[in-house]
């Protein structure tokens, strides 16, 4: 058979099945218009439903966006990160500088992405450590990997310790001894960059014997610095090329009954005001004064005051007796009234007797007390003649000596250090007898400070020791891409729907 | 981007949108159905899917019939599209779906069956590439000429007679008959 004939037999069978089909007789049966329109209705409704489905889906997926935006949006710290009670315990080692020298005394503070570190340089060349020394501030990355290197430096004449930064000025204070004294140093912290070296915005003279837990203090438009010359006020603005700034104000805390050398001690600002203690005064001064300033209030120290911190309406003032074990005084941390101005009382609210150092710290509700006997004492309220209510004690996990620094409390970890190259943390809601959730000793080599920021927990000591989460389980991150808290799968899913629905919108139109 | 319109069609007539479409739109319904479920069943080779798929070449014009109306011929775009859909493996599988739920129902397919040897004929059709089994199909179930075969298609005649060329030498071969000398 040919190929023609075959095909035209073929197209036979298929016009016979055509016409045998029993919708040609019958009405609204299968291939007549009737049936047609029932088809058509039917598949309107249809497109009809599977709109509002997916409407349906869209909306929630949308809903459930916003949601997750939302969440993510409030779990997060607008300008750092954070470690959770829950995740300090993971902390790990992740990378460290050290100049091997333990008396260097690197201090950190975490600054966006950068870990800004202050320490002694050089080799004491006569009595005292800080003779012949020199100081220099670098700020690190806070992600520096090795070889790890500076973004930029720069030194000072004489030895600083700590510091103060705000509006991306550093402010850090020389410890001089003697004639001129040191000088107060403001440095831009973008200064440079691939190790370069700085210079300051602007210096001010504020004489000699700057302690070593007294750090400037910025307040009002003002950086405040005390030492034993007094106490000396400088507009935060007042150089960008490197000037000498005079103090705005200048105050003398001791006055004319001061003893020789009697520096001051602590000094704290809170709502205006800015507190100084010495050795035998404790005394409050407006920020905004100028010229010679009056004290708004002062009354004598207790007992030396070595620490400040404000609870409440409370002055807290930690205290450190020379000498004790000789005359058996023993170290308190006193309260007194922040507002002693116009007749009020200045006396004493309460007092609770230490074993040992007494560095204070306020967070919260909570009075932080660091005793070198307990390590750590969390006070609370009420407190009466007789002291407050302890909230729970640290248990001392170590021989050495705990470092006579404030506690570091963030995001509900109480943060201490020790002498020699050791970081514990405890959770603030522990109860009575607390044991630490996290301890290290490789944070180097000498009397150690911390710091926290970024995600990790930064020490200081002989160099700068960075701990962070191990991978996988770091803090959530509002600097990195905003995508990874976007909630994926409502997406998809809504993006799946919408291009299946217009695909089939379109698709008749198509098909020719 | 603007489709062009098939050679020869000109337009006359308006759409209105209602359920029940214009009259002139029964009336192109019933002249054509039996051709386009025949051309749907050759190249479907599914007798319960055939008429489904007509049913979405109709839906097609009617959803468009403002512009395919006045069209000279819709008729010739009402085949193109169902050719195909019907050559369509996306569309293949879903008729194939809906036949089976409708035997599910114990409901019989409008069409009826074949002889065997008709079946393998269009078997064989449709195991050619897509365009040679459209071509194939248009020729000989609506004797049209290649010319009216490449109006429908979109496709020149030069074209159509290269595929009904080699869509004969293939079926040859495969329904072991011989090729007709043309």
């Amino acid at each position: 058979m040919m190929l023609e004939e075959r095909a035209r037999r073929a197209a036979s069978g298929i016009h016979r099945s055509v016409e045998l089909m029993p919708s040609r007789a019958v009405a609204d049966a299968p291939g007549t218009y009737e049936h047609f329109v029932r088809f058509l209705e039917r598949r309107r409704r249809n497109e009809r439903i599977t709109a509002t489905v997916v409407a349906m889906i869209l909306v929630a997926a949308a809903f459930g966006a916003a949601l997750g935006l939302l969440r993510g949006t409030l779990e997060r710290r607008p300008a750092d990160t954070v470690i959770t009670p829950q995740e300090v315990g993971d902390l790990e080692l992740e990378w460290s500088v050290s100049s091997g020298d333990p008396n260097a005394m690197y201090s950190p503070i975490v600054i966006g992405d950068q870990v800004l570190v202050t320490r002694k340089l050089g080799e004491p060349t006569g009595q005292g450590e800080m003779s012949g020394r020199q100081g220099e501030l670098s700020a690190y990355p806070v992600d520096c990997r090795d070889p790890c290197a500076p973004s930029w430096s720069a030194t000072t004449e004489r030895p600083i310790l700590r510091m103060a930064v705000q509006d991306d000025v550093a402010y850090v204070a020389e410890r001089a001894t003697g004639e001129p004294g040191g000088l107060l140093y403001a440095f831009d912290v973008h200064c440079g960059s691939d190790g370069a070296m700085c210079d300051p915005l602007w210096t001010g003279r504020i004489g000699a014997g700057v302690k070593w837990n007294v750090l400037p203090l910025v307040m009002g438009g003002k950086v405040i610095v005390a030492s034993a010359d007094g106490v000396f006020a400088f507009e935060v603005g007042c150089g960008t090329g490197g000037d000498r700034c005079e103090p705005v104000w200048v105050a003398h805390p001791g006055g004319a009954s001061a003893k020789p050398g009697s520096a001051v001690m602590a000094s704290m600002t809170s709502g205006g005001t800015v507190y100084i203690a010495s050795p035998e005064v404790i005394a409050a001064y407006p920020v905004d004064c100028e010229g010679e300033c009056s004290p708004l209030w002062s009354r004598p120290a207790p007992q030396p005051a070595q620490w400040l911190a404000l609870w409440d309406d409370t002055v807290i003032v930690g205290s450190m007796v020379t000498g004790r074990q000789g005359t058996g005084e023993a170290n308190h941390v006193w309260a007194l009234p922040a507002d002693c101005r116009e007749e009020r009382s200045c006396d004493v609210l309460w007092s609770i007797e230490t074993e040992g150092l007494t560095p204070v710290t306020v967070a919260g509700d909570v009075l932080y007390v660091i005793d070198q006997v307990h390590d750590l004492v969390a006070y609370e309220q009420p407190c009466d003649e007789s002291g407050c209510r302890v909230r729970w004690r640290a248990r001392k996990p170590l021989t050495q000596q705990i470092a006579a620094e404030p506690a570091l409390v963030v995001d509900g970890v109480v943060y201490i250090s020790s002498w020699n190259g050791y970081v514990l943390a405890y959770p603030v809601d522990c109860e009575r007898d607390c044991e630490p959730i996290w301890q290290t000793s490789e944070a180097g080599w000498g009397y150690t400070y911390v710091a926290v920021g970024a995600g990790k927990v930064f020490a200081g000591s002989d160099g700068i020791y960075a701990f962070g989460l191990p991978a996988g389980d770091e803090p959530e991150s509002s600097s990195g891409w905003p995508g990874e808290s976007l909630p994926i799968v409502p997406l998809v899913v809504a993006m799946l729907a919408a291009t299946w629905f217009l695909v089939r919108l379109r698709r008749r139109s198509r098909l020719a | 981007m603007a489709r062009a319109r098939p050679a020869g069609l000109r337009p006359t007539r308006g759409l209105t949108r209602d359920v029940r479409p214009p009259r002139e739109f029964d009336d192109f319904y019933r002249s054509e159905f039996p051709a386009v479920v025949g051309l749907a069943y050759a190249l479907s080779g599914n007798r319960a899917g055939a008429e489904d798929l007509a049913q979405e070449a109709f839906l097609a014009a009617h959803s468009n019939w403002g512009r395919i109306g006045e069209y000279d011929k819709p008729e010739a775009w009402v085949r193109r599209v169902v050719a195909n859909l019907s050559v369509s493996l996306f569309r293949r599988r879903i008729v194939e779906a809906k036949a089976l739920a409708r035997l599910a129902l114990r409901r019989e397919p409008s069409l009826s069956e074949l002889e065997p040897e008709d079946t393998a004929f269009w078997a064989a059709v449709r195991s050619l590439p897509r365009r040679q089994a459209q071509v194939v199909a248009l020729h000989y179930l609506e004797d049209l000429p290649v010319a009216q075969v490449g109006e429908i298609l979109g496709l020149a005649e030069g074209t159509v007679k290269a595929h009904l060329h080699a869509a004969r030498a293939r079926l040859a071969t495969r329904l072991d008959v011989e090729e007709d000398e043309r």
